[in-house]
């Protein structure tokens, strides 16, 4: 676990927050006085990215910059609305030549303190790829928002997670969303994370394109009061106010954000420092946001039904919805199946993970990338767990193949079959695949035979 | 916790424990059915129920059937995949189950309808309609399309929301002046009057028969072969009121800002740039005597004219106080 006190003797001092012992109004309370405040509020139905576009007016955007690709323009569409009926005043939205061009805008706009955001998908992603990695290593928070896609040939526009997974060691935070509402409380909760002092780094917030950014969710909207008491305007710190400096004597830092090359290394430990942080600055900001909207998206990993689960499915996306539903449904029969959601990809909560589904006998990572990034990373977080859980990995919905209900249950009886006989047939397995027969793709199977005969 | 074989699930009796309904609407892009699913989902949630409406959607192909999958639940526990097992069904035209088989989350929800409502757009008497699975229910029909036609003066029209006031009428779920105000919600503006008034009529005019049986054919090609507008009876003669700004190829209907051309900045010694960079081909410009004009019936009001215009001749202004409308 993240220890203060620890990072405080190695010489790296956290800035304490002097409203950290102020008490909170609950939402729990206020139910419990007959006060439900979220009885007043609008419910309006919302797809995924008119609620991100809800998002960036109740957090107070300044800036919007988009490029026009596939499943992520209706964000700035619906933004475009807001500032034609005047609901955002002063707001521009800003689209150059490229995606590369755009975000090369966005990092200078972050660098004088302006809050942005910026939509793309995919191909988009990867135009702008390298403006990401060096506005994460000049310690800028901006927001990119994705909406996820898949990346041809064959020439699909469906929906997977390769193109934000591409960006998974970029530096950035990167945040995962199920649903509308869950879109609309990660981007006001990011922009809190990634603006703390603590933590100064871009995030990435991806949702499922098409699957969550074309559909239509229940949205409970907080007033802009409440969000405007959760999320202070930007400010910049006088450090980092490049605009006030001299020029000559700044003219590195005022170039790049950071100083020379000499001090490469430190800054990158520092900016993995800051991801070790921001942990702790991600659960923090969830338990305001929880208090203040009453609402249940936020922090690192969120569980259902985890209590003595002995198969867990761990996933993220829009699959989650799914996978917490055949898990109930798996419940209800008596088998003791729960469900993860994985909400942050970096920084990668291992230790929470560790905590909270170590006990189980079984953890099935669900994800939708091919090289399965999560069954890794999560069989490494699970090492060191006693007992250690058998960890199996399934790769579904690649390419917009649906993730049916049908599928996730014959996920879960693999698991709970390994559950049982206390080793798992075949670790890694595509589902569903059709029309092939199922090859070994886990080396670690006992089934490998690499001699000739 | 022994498991042995396969634990045997009944997902449609799971969904209905759940109180989970499922809705399905068959339709092709651009027929309204992404539209029609958010009016549907905007009534359920004014009830106070949790909504979920995906959709499928296939890169590069414009001919394929389009499903999109809605679920209205009581609580926010719904699963988010394709739908398996609806009680719904909204076709918006009997010859998509010709071409079922390129999609497999259609052919998944057709397969699972097996009672309930199926609400087709057709002229044909609900006994009359056709199915490629056995099916045993409640059966509602109206010409959507053709009231749609007439409506709007477009062809082809969008008639999603016109099928909702058949679903209302056929399922009772809400009324028609709940669904009236639900479209006028969705569509403010003209577009919403027309469509209300669409709906209206479909909800008037809609065949409901109960507990129509149907047995199921997979022939590829004999679904509605007979269905061609010649063919069907004349059916209602409704008094065309055509849609302002997207009938006769005007565009003007989305447009919120026009250009405005002033002389005194207009510099350009010998040819306009605007005249080609117009995507809608309204700019004309004479250099002598300087005249210019640009045709406000056709202008969308896009301002590519005010980015491109070298000596900033043009501005973009309210299009109401510009030309009225």
């Amino acid at each position: 676990m993240i220890n203060r006190k620890q990072e405080a003797e190695e010489g790296h001092p956290v800035a304490q927050r002097d409203d950290e012992d102020k008490p909170w109004p609950r939402y729990g309370e206020a139910a419990k006085r007959g006060q439900d405040r979220r009885r007043d509020w609008p419910v309006k139905t919302l797809t995924g990215n008119q609620a991100a576009a809800y998002a960036a007016r109740l957090s107070r955007m300044q800036v919007g910059l988009f490029f026009p690709i596939g499943p992520s323009d209706e964000i700035m569409e619906t933004v475009e609305h807001f500032i034609r009926r005047g609901e955002m005043p002063g707001v521009e939205i800003i689209q150059l030549q490229t995606e590369g061009g755009t975000i090369s805008a966005q990092v200078n706009l972050a660098q004088q303190g302006i809050r942005t955001m910026f939509t793309t998908s995919a191909e988009g992603l990867w135009w702008g790829g390298v403006q990401i990695h060096s506005g994460a290593s000049a310690r800028l928070p901006f927001m990119v928002t994705v909406t996820t896609r898949a990346p041809g040939p064959p020439r699909t526009v469906a929906n997977d997670h390769q193109d934000v997974f591409s960006q998974r060691d970029s530096g950035c935070l990167i945040f995962m969303c199920e649903d509308g509402q869950d879109v609309l409380d990660t981007i006001i909760q990011a922009y809190r994370v990634m603006e703390d002092p603590e933590v100064s780094l871009p995030a990435i917030v991806a949702y499922d394109g098409w699957e969550v950014s074309h559909s239509t969710y229940r949205c409970t909207i907080p007033p802009q009061e409440v969000v405007d008491r959760f999320l202070p305007p930007r400010k910049l710190a006088e450090n980092q106010d490049m605009l006030a400096r001299d020029w000559c004597e700044w003219h590195q830092q005022r170039r790049t954000n950071l100083g020379t090359s000499d001090w490469y290394m430190e800054n990158k430990y520092k900016m993995q420092l800051a991801h070790q942080r921001a942990k702790r600055v991600i659960e923090r900001a969830s338990d305001e946001y929880k208090a203040l909207t009453g609402g249940t998206n936020g922090g690192l990993v969120e569980g259902y039904r985890l209590e003595d689960a002995e198969v867990v499915l761990l996933t993220m996306g829009a699959a989650c919805a799914t996978a917490r539903f055949v898990a109930q449904i798996y419940r209800e029969r008596g088998y003791r199946v729960g469900m993860a959601k994985l909400k942050t990809i970096r920084p990668f909560p291992e230790d929470v993970l560790a905590e909270m589904i170590g006990p189980a006998k079984v953890v099935i990572t669900m994800e939708r990338v091919p090289h399965n990034p999560i069954y890794t990373e999560v069989r490494a977080a699970l090492a060191d767990c006693r007992p250690q859980p058998i960890v199996m990995g399934r790769v579904v919905g690649i390419g917009g193949r649906d993730v049916s209900y049908e599928d996730v249950s014959r996920i879960v009886e693999d698991g709970l079959r390994a559950a049982t006989t206390g080793q798992a047939e075949r670790k890694l397995e595509w589902v569903p695949i059709i029309g092939i027969q199922h090859g070994v793709l886990s080396s670690a199977s006992p089934a490998v035979s690499t001699s000739k005969e | 916790m022994e498991i042995e074989g396969r634990v045997e699930i009944d997902w449609q009796q799971e969904l209905r424990d759940h109180a989970i309904r499922e809705i399905a609407m068959v339709s092709l892009a651009s027929q309204g059915a992404i539209s029609a699913g958010q009016v549907l989902t905007s009534l359920a949630v004014d009830q106070g129920k949790h909504v979920y409406q995906g959709l499928n959607v296939r890169g590069g192909k414009s001919n394929v059937p389009v499903i999109s999958s809605i679920r209205i639940a009581d609580s926010s526990l719904i699963p988010s995949c394709g739908v398996g097992f609806p009680t719904e069904m909204i076709v918006f035209d009997e010859s998509l189950y010709s071409s079922l088989d390129q999609e497999p989350k259609a052919l998944k929800a057709m397969r699972g309808l097996r009672s309930g409502y199926l609400i087709v757009s057709t002229w044909k008497q609900p006994d009359q309609v056709e199915f490629p699975f056995d099916f045993e229910g409640t059966v509602a029909t109206v010409d959507a399309r053709r009231i749609s036609f007439e409506v709007m003066n477009l062809n082809p029209p969008p008639f999603g929301t016109t099928l909702l006031g058949l679903h209302a009428a056929a399922t009772g779920a809400w009324d028609a002046d709940t669904l009236d105000e639900a479209v006028r919600r969705r569509f403010p503006g003209k577009v919403g009057e027309v469509s209300a008034r669409a709906a209206r009529l479909a909800y008037e005019n809609a065949q409901v028969k109960e507990g129509v049986r149907i047995q199921g054919t997979r022939d590829r090609n004999g679904f509605g072969a007979d269905l061609s507008l010649e063919q069907a009876p004349e059916f209602l003669s409704l008094e065309a009121t055509p849609l302002p700004g997207i009938s006769n190829g005007n565009t003007f209907i989305w447009r919120e800002l026009l250009p405005v051309w002033n002389r005194d900045k207009c510099r350009c010694a010998t040819q306009c740039p605007l005249v080609d960079s117009c995507p809608e081909g309204v700019i004309s410009y004479r250099q002598r005597p300087l005249s210019y004009s640009i045709d406000y019936e056709y202008c969308k009001g896009c301002g590519i004219c005010a980015h491109e215009c070298l000596g900033h001749a043009i501005t973009m202004r309210n299009a109401v106080e510009v030309y009225g409308r």
